[in-house]
This record gives C-alpha cells, structure tokens and sequence, in this order.
C-alpha cells in the first residue's frame, strides 16, 4: 500500500479517476457549465463547424458515387468540362435547398403562433449509440438558455441540456432518456412518448404510454402531436405518425411512434427563445 | 516531424470518431480509433503519455458531443493506461498484443456506457446490443488497431528504432 503510494504515477491515475468520475456524476444532472468547459467550446467551435462540413463533403461524394446511374455518368462527365460552371450551379442548388429548409421551418414556426426562435446549425453529433445528442452553433451569446425546446420544419427535435457561449448541446426526443406529454391529433387523447434504445435503427423510435386503452380507437397513421401539458414543450408541435398499435396486449407501451424528424439528416433547426427556459 | 505526425494522426482519429463515423457508418456501426490508436500509443510509448493523451482527447469529446462529461475521458485515459502496460514488455512488432487489448477496452468502454446508459432510465436490450453493437463494434476496433499499429510503426517509430541502432553501434 505504501509502495503504491509512493508511486507517483499511479497516485496521479488514482486521483484522475475519482475526479472524472465525480465530473461525469456531476454533469449527468442538470447543471451549469463551467467557464473552462465554455471557453474550450468557444475556441473550439470554429475547428468542429468546418470539420463537420468536410465531413458531410466527404460522406455526400461517397452516397453519390454509389448511387451512380448513367445521367449520374454523364453529368460527371459534364462536370469535367463545365467545372466552374458546375460549382457555380451547385452552390445555387445548395442555397435553393437552404433556403427550403427556412422557408418551411418559417411557415412551421409561423403555424405554431407567435414565437420567438433562433435558428442554428447542426454541428456535431453524439458519439455511439447510447445516448442521442446534437451539438448546434448557437450559445448564451445568441440568448440559449438550458430547458429551450428545439423544432425545426418536421417537428420536434428536443431540448437543450446545455450551453456554452457560442455553442450548445441538445437531448433529442430519440434519447432512452427524454419523455414528451403528447396528444394525439385526431381522437385528443393525452398520453406519453418516450425514446427507445435501438442498436439498428439509428433514425430512432418512440414507444406511446399511458393510452386510455379502452376509450381510444388509435390506428396506424395518427398524428401525435406535443400536447404542452409540463410547460417544456410548446403545444402543438408534430412529434411523429403511429408506426404500430399495441392496445389489446398487456404490455405498458400502447404504440410504437415513428418520429417526424429525420434525425440522420438534419441540418438546421430552431431553438425556441421564448419557452422553456430555466433561468 | 515526428510530434507533428503524432498530432495529425491523433487530430485525425478524434475528427473521424466524433464528426466523420457520426454521419457515414453501415447500420450504426463504427470502430473507436481514438481508442486504437491510444493503445497503439501506450504500447510503443508507455503509459503516462498515451493515459494523458486519452484524459485530454476524451475531455474534449465529451465537452463538446456526450452527454456525461468524464466518461470519454476515463475510459480513454484507462485504455491508454491499459496499452502502456505492455510497453517494453513485448516487442513492438508484435500485432496480437495492441489488436487484443484495444478489443478488451472497446469491449469494456461500450459496457460502461451502456451502464451509464441504464443509469440514466434507457432499457436496452443487453443480448441484441451486444451481438448488433458491442461486438461488431469490438472487432472493428481491433482491426483497426491493427492497422494503426503498424502505420505507427512504419511511419513514426521506425526512424527513431534506427536513430537509437545507429547510436548502439
């Protein structure tokens, strides 16, 4: 023991260990970040929006390249010869679907009422299957506070959990964590939505709880919408069309949801200003 | 040459586990070679660099895309640490060694998550994550590994191997 301890080395380790793990029990719950945590975020921003980009260059050549047919061939063939052309056409075929994807985020953020929302870029991702994290690139600058809905024009995407000063990091409503007090659209029917831990479908699912199950006739196809019971989320917001129902069995889950968002691909999204802060 | 070559692959790795294996991997699965090459570290350079290596890599991973800051960082800097143990203790061209112990921790890491995982509400599956996730995900850390294994022996190590000859002889 004493030997151990006159170790240097391993004192050093030992203590690293107990102060990681006193961090990662900390940072499991809600909590503020830190200011070194935020200022490493800050200058660290810039290096992750360009990595994510080239990335997302890299891996769009890759599903192009596969997906090639002959108009694909010929258009390739094309590109060699009108390259500058062909750059010039596709930053105005990248711009006319951004401006698509903002025009009806817009239209849905106007259909919700009149709310106040930032919209952000989608930066980074969790890592693994664990845990369904998005990092976007706005912060407390941009006035992010933790508990912040986000939507974008499918629906629902999730909550922010954290916030650093340019940047923050959102729990979207795929997490195994993350539960939403939703109605569905159709019959009115309050119930519950929760993530399901998928190993395979990395677009994620939801499981539906707490049904009525004898007064409801849910079917396949039905709209579940946030129902704003809780105050976390604003009402109304599209979570995701029933994909299964369950109701004559004695499981707890009443359906399962898939969500309207594509959470694979993503790009923009809006953070809700006015709802749901905690501060 | 070398510090540099050390940083860029290192730069690399964290960019392809967080950014570029995030968006482009088949059916959700992707080798750690942050990870990989943290071992590889440990074994040809022991363990006090490549453990700080991990803590600093892992810190940064989880600040910016995890969800419990520490995680990353411990099992980072305990698969370095776990690399280091075989540092001189072997020959450095031995494959079996890194591409082993980097399955081991790829192996560990994902159960600690998924107990993390548990710990925060989720209720996976344990048999269908480990033979859809866990395992695929284990033997692609370790190939890769390997790989990384010998591209640091080629590249990084070996002018040092014969600087050391040179000054034996």
């Amino acid at each position: 023991m004493k030997k151990s301890f006159a170790n240097k080395p391993v004192l050093i380790m030992i203590i690293a260990v107990v102060l990681l793990l006193v961090l990662a029990f900390f940072s499991a719950s809600s909590r503020t970040i830190p200011w070194v945590e935020s200022a490493v975020g800050w200058l660290m921003r810039p290096v992750q929006t360009v990595a994510y980009k080239v990335s997302d260059g890299v891996s769009g050549f890759f599903r192009n390249l596969f997906n090639s047919t002959d108009a694909d061939l010929e258009n390739a063939k094309l590109k060699q010869q009108l390259a500058q052309y062909e750059q010039t056409k596709l930053d105005y075929s990248e711009l006319v679907k951004e401006n698509e994807r903002l025009r009806a985020m817009l239209n849905y953020a106007g259909s919700l009422g009149d709310i106040d929302f930032v919209t952000a870029k989608v930066i980074g991702r969790s890592n693994g299957v664990w845990f369904d994290m998005i990092t976007l690139n706005v912060g407390r600058s941009r006035g992010i506070e933790p508990g912040m809905p986000v939507i974008c024009g499918d629906g629902l995407v999730g909550k922010v959990t954290d916030v650093g000063a340019n940047w923050c990091k959102v729990t979207s409503v795929i997490d195994s964590s993350v539960t939403v007090a939703v109605t569905v659209e159709r019959t009115r029917d309050n119930c519950m939505v929760r993530g399901v831990f998928s190993t395979t479908n990395a677009s994620g699912e939801l499981e539906l709880y707490y049904l009525p199950t004898d007064l409801t006739d849910l079917v396949p196809g039905d709209v579940i919408m946030t129902s704003g019971i809780g105050g976390i989320y604003p009402k109304g917001v599209k979570v995701g069309t029933v994909e299964e129902v369950m109701l004559d069995t004695e499981s707890p889950i009443n359906a399962v949801v898939t969500p309207s968002v594509d959470f694979l691909h993503i790009e923009e999204v809006m953070v809700v200003t006015g709802f749901g802060g905690e501060n | 040459m070398r510090k540099w070559l050390f940083a860029l692959s290192l730069l690399t790795a964290f960019f392809l586990d967080n950014v570029f294996l995030n968006t482009a991997n088949v059916l959700g699965l992707r080798p750690d070679v942050t990870l990989a090459m943290l071992i590889s570290l440990g074994v040809l350079l022991g363990p006090a660099p490549a453990a700080l290596t991990g803590f600093i890599t892992g810190l940064l991973a989880d600040i910016f895309f995890n969800k419990i800051v520490g995680l990353t960082a411990l099992t980072y800097m305990l698969s370095g640490l776990a690399g280091g143990l075989f540092y001189r203790k072997f020959y450095a061209d031995n494959l079996i060694i890194p591409t082993v112990t980097a399955m081991v921790c790829s192996f560990l890491k994902e159960h600690f998550f998924l107990i993390a995982s548990l710990l925060y509400g989720s209720k996976p599956n344990y048999f269908a994550a480990l033979g859809y996730y866990i395992l695929p995900c284990f033997l692609l850390t370790g190939g890769v590994c390997l790989l990384i294994h010998l591209f640091f022996k080629a590249a990084l190590f070996k002018p040092l191997y014969r600087k050391e000859a040179i000054k034996l002889d």
